[in-house]
């Protein structure tokens, strides 16, 4: 599944505190600030296990990755980010960046999913 | 838009202008018309009636102190009661009336004096015999509707007070009933002679008629209507505006005047002297009597007095004038013909269109102050702006110096696009010379664009130029820098690149942050690892842990750029490496990084994103360059994870030589923290050096070479 370019952005509470994002389109100068405002809300909300999956995402740019990496640094020490099914292209940008460290990735969102739910059983 | 903004302003301007002088006209005419219009109101309704100005007098006695109109009927008829006093009407003056008669104003009225008002007054004459004590009034003759009445002094007098009461209502001229006399006031001053303007005999007269009836005089001046502009006009300046004069008419020798005015009145025979008010002006000279033509004159235009006159009838202790001005003739003498016509104008409007004429010059004021606020936002804005432009390109030449064509043996040049409106997108290079004829590059892009962009861009620029120029290599700037710069980006990230051309040694080796890595024309062997690449400056993560070198024996083309030029859009696709490689390695052997951008430009659909290059050409012959070192810094966190593994995989070595690698490294590591990997590459196998980074990473001395060499 490509995107078609067209930004978009559904979040989905899985439990009180991991959140499901499903973002879609192009993640550049433009779709950034409503990525950015959607992920603090969810902050807001107590979300700090947030799996994204970017399986509808055909391009992510630095400004949007720097909103990625400000999750990431927020959600720190205990929260996390699990990137899921992330496109060739996606995985590309993210290793040439060198990002690709920085988050946990997944090769599909059920992988995610059970991670963060692992997690939540760790921490419980 | 500035040309549109400051037309836009002018024709505000002007048109607020414009508003505010017709507003300007439009209220003093109002103003001076409201009054006198109340005043005439009811007079003139009476008069359609067709009630003779004595009619009305009765209808309106004097205590009925409607202080505005009264009618000089209206006067008449009190005469013979007392008058109620009116405050204004009291007019001391009238001493000549035998008894106290307080205020006489009505000039008529003069008592003692007896003086008929004498004012040449047109057709109907009016004339107020006062005789001594004895109350006259007495109308026009025939049917004249005459304007003034006259009154017995000892009556006449309170009643003009009374009746007056009304400010404005002083009655001009009396008429004698018989003989019209007419009276002028002052006695002294007869300078002050009326200028009355002249009335047409036949307008005059025709008027007159219908208004004679109660014997009041009535100033008839021929015209009603008129009387009542008239009258309005006549308000401020009573005085003034004074009868027309009507040489003609009369038969009774006086002229025939119009009656107008006022008599001031006085007393002779009280002997008071009256002072001449200054209505008095118009008042025709006392004394002269002029037998009464009878000629009729419509009564209306006494009616309007404004108040204001009145009450400086009222003052003058002489007697009350009043000069009403009938006809607009008398009118013009005092004001613009521009003005009487508005004043015309306004009195036939109703109320309730003159409530709305208010409302809607209130409303035009209001929008004038509005469109002249906004003016003046406008100019403040346009000058904000230029300042602001003016800012933005001071601080885009700093951040974007202009490089030399030449560093040495090295052609350089660099560009840049802004992706839209002023360029202060967050984009960032510099290209300057070292030591030892090596030429730096620094290319890079500060997340985020406008104000906190430029500031950062101008932080990361001269702070990684300052770690060059101290000979750190490419990898160590950017190690050591980052840390500094990452506390002072404010969650801010950057990519950047820095590069450093060797001539001697004909390499050129860069270090990534982020950033994706310089193209070589015409080289599409050279495909460096871009595994494990070191990430950006902000991003929370040690950096500055790649590095690689470039070993350049011919002629070559080096191409730094910013992401913005493969994030270009071509039908909807990413603009590419591929298509980048491709310009690069068609751009003419002059080209510099204008055309480069230009021609980017030309391909592309759209560049969201702002676009910067600096090109390095490095003559030489036809030998490809190749690159000749892969370098990665790891630490144990990174072994752990695989990265060797997978850099080295990703290098072209084999399996089985990339675990055999690891596991030596990872030796290392255990004892030294962190460790160096240097991956020769040439023909054959890949060479390898490991060194411990634990220490003194800034001094060259202190590295030793620990780890295998080839394998």
């Amino acid at each position: 599944m490509r995107g078609d370019g067209a930004y978009g952005i559904d979040l989905e509470e899985l439990d009180g505190s991991a959140a499901l994002v499903r973002v879609r389109g192009e993640l550049d100068l433009a779709s950034a600030p409503s990525l950015k405002w959607s992920l603090t809300d969810l902050l807001g909300s107590g979300s700090r296990r947030i799996v994204l999956d970017l399986s509808q995402v055909s391009f992510i740019d630095s400004t949007a990755l720097s909103v990625l990496v400000g999750l990431q640094r927020a959600l720190q020490p205990d929260g996390l980010i699990a990137i899921a099914a992330a496109t060739a292209e996606v995985q590309n940008i993210l290793e040439l960046t060198g990002l690709d460290a920085t988050f946990e990735m997944f090769p599909s969102l059920d992988d995610a999913l059970s991670r963060v739910r692992g997690s939540a059983a760790a921490a419980g | 838009m500035y040309t549109s903004a400051r037309s836009t302003l002018t024709s505000a301007r002007s048109s607020a202008v414009a508003a505010a002088a017709a507003i300007a006209l439009i209220l003093i005419a109002f103003a001076v018309a409201l009054p006198a219009a109340a005043a005439t109101t009811a007079p003139a309704h009476q008069h359609a009636v067709g009630q003779p100005p004595a009619a009305r007098a009765r209808e309106a006695p004097d205590g009925a102190g409607a202080p505005t109109a009264r009618t000089p009927a209206a006067r008449i008829a009190p005469s013979k009661r007392p008058a109620p006093a009116l405050p204004v009407a009291h007019a001391p003056a009238a001493p000549g009336r035998g008894a106290g008669a307080s205020a006489v104003p009505t000039p008529a009225a003069a008592p003692g004096a007896a003086t008929p008002v004498h004012s040449r007054l047109p057709g109907p004459r009016l004339t107020h015999h006062s005789a001594g004590g004895q109350a006259t009034a007495t109308t026009a003759p025939a049917g004249a509707p005459a304007q003034a009445t006259a009154t017995a002094p000892g009556e006449a007098q309170p009643h003009s007070g009374a009746s007056e009461g009304s400010p404005r209502a002083v009655a001009p001229a009396v008429t004698g009933s018989t003989r019209p006399r007419i009276r002028h006031d002052k006695p002294k001053a007869s300078k002050h002679q009326l200028k009355t303007p002249e009335v047409p005999a036949a307008a005059a007269s025709g008027e007159s008629q219908g208004g004679a009836a109660g014997g009041a005089g009535v100033l008839g001046a021929g015209e009603s209507t008129a009387g009542a502009a008239a009258a309005v006009a006549s308000p401020a300046a009573p005085a003034t505006a004074t009868a027309p004069q009507t040489s003609s008419s009369e038969p009774g020798g006086g002229t025939a005047g119009a009656p107008v005015l006022v008599a001031s009145a006085l007393q002779q025979g009280s002997g008071s002297k009256p002072s001449t008010p200054p209505h008095t002006r118009g008042a025709p000279r006392r004394g002269r009597t002029r037998s009464a033509a009878s000629v009729p004159a419509p009564a209306r235009a006494l009616t309007a007095l404004p108040a204001a006159t009145a009450v400086r009838a009222a003052r003058a202790p002489a007697l009350a004038v009043t000069p009403r001005s009938p006809s607009r003739h008398a009118s013009a003498h005092t004001e613009s013909p521009l003005v009487r016509t508005v004043t015309r104008i306004i009195g036939v409007v109703p109320l309730a269109i003159r409530l709305l004429l208010a409302g809607l010059i209130a409303l035009t004021l209001a929008l004038g102050a509005l469109s002249r606020l906004s003016g003046a936002r406008a100019h403040r804005l346009e000058r904000q702006r230029g300042e602001l432009l003016e800012d933005v390109g001071l601080l885009q030449a700093a951040l974007l110096p202009a490089p030399p064509a030449r560093i040495g043996p090295v052609g350089t040049s660099a560009n840049y696009r802004p992706a839209s409106g002023p360029a202060a997108g967050g984009d960032f290079y510099d290209l300057f010379a070292l030591q030892d004829g090596r030429v730096a590059v620094i290319v890079g892009d500060v997340s985020g664009h406008g104000r906190g962009a430029l500031s950062h861009t101008a932080l990361l620029r001269f702070t990684l130029r300052a770690y060059l120029e101290a000979e750190l290599s490419p990898r160590l700037a950017l190690q050591s820098a980052a840390p500094v710069l990452e506390r002072q980006l404010g969650g801010s990230m950057a990519t950047v690149v820095l590069g450093v051309y060797h001539p001697r040694e004909r390499t050129l080796t860069y270090a990534c942050a982020g950033h994706p890595p310089p193209l070589l024309a015409g080289s599409q062997q050279v495909a460096p690892v871009t595994v494990c690449s070191a990430p950006p400056i902000g991003a929370g993560l040690p950096t500055g842990t790649r590095q690689t070198t470039v070993s350049i024996p011919g002629g070559a083309l080096a191409c730094f750029y910013t992401d913005g030029l493969v994030e270009a859009r071509v039908a909807g696709e990413l603009f590419g490496y591929t298509r980048l490689s491709r310009i690069l390695a068609e751009l003419p052997p002059e080209a510099l990084a204008g055309e480069l951008l230009d021609r980017v430009a030309a391909e592309a659909d759209r560049r969201p994103d702002d676009m910067a290059a600096c090109l390095l050409r490095i003559e030489g012959g036809s030998q490809p360059p190749v690159v000749s070192v892969e370098e990665i810094e790891l630490d144990r966190a990174e072994l752990q994870r695989d990265r060797l593994e997978r850099f080295l995989l990703a290098s072209g070595m084999g399996p089985i030589e990339a675990e055999e690698v690891t596991r030596s490294a990872g030796a290392s590591v255990a004892r030294n923290g962190r460790v160096l990997l240097e991956l020769h590459l040439r023909q054959g196998p890949p060479e390898v050096h490991i060194q411990p980074q634990n220490l003194s990473i800034l001094d060259p001395s202190l590295r030793s070479s620990v780890g295998a060499g080839g394998i």
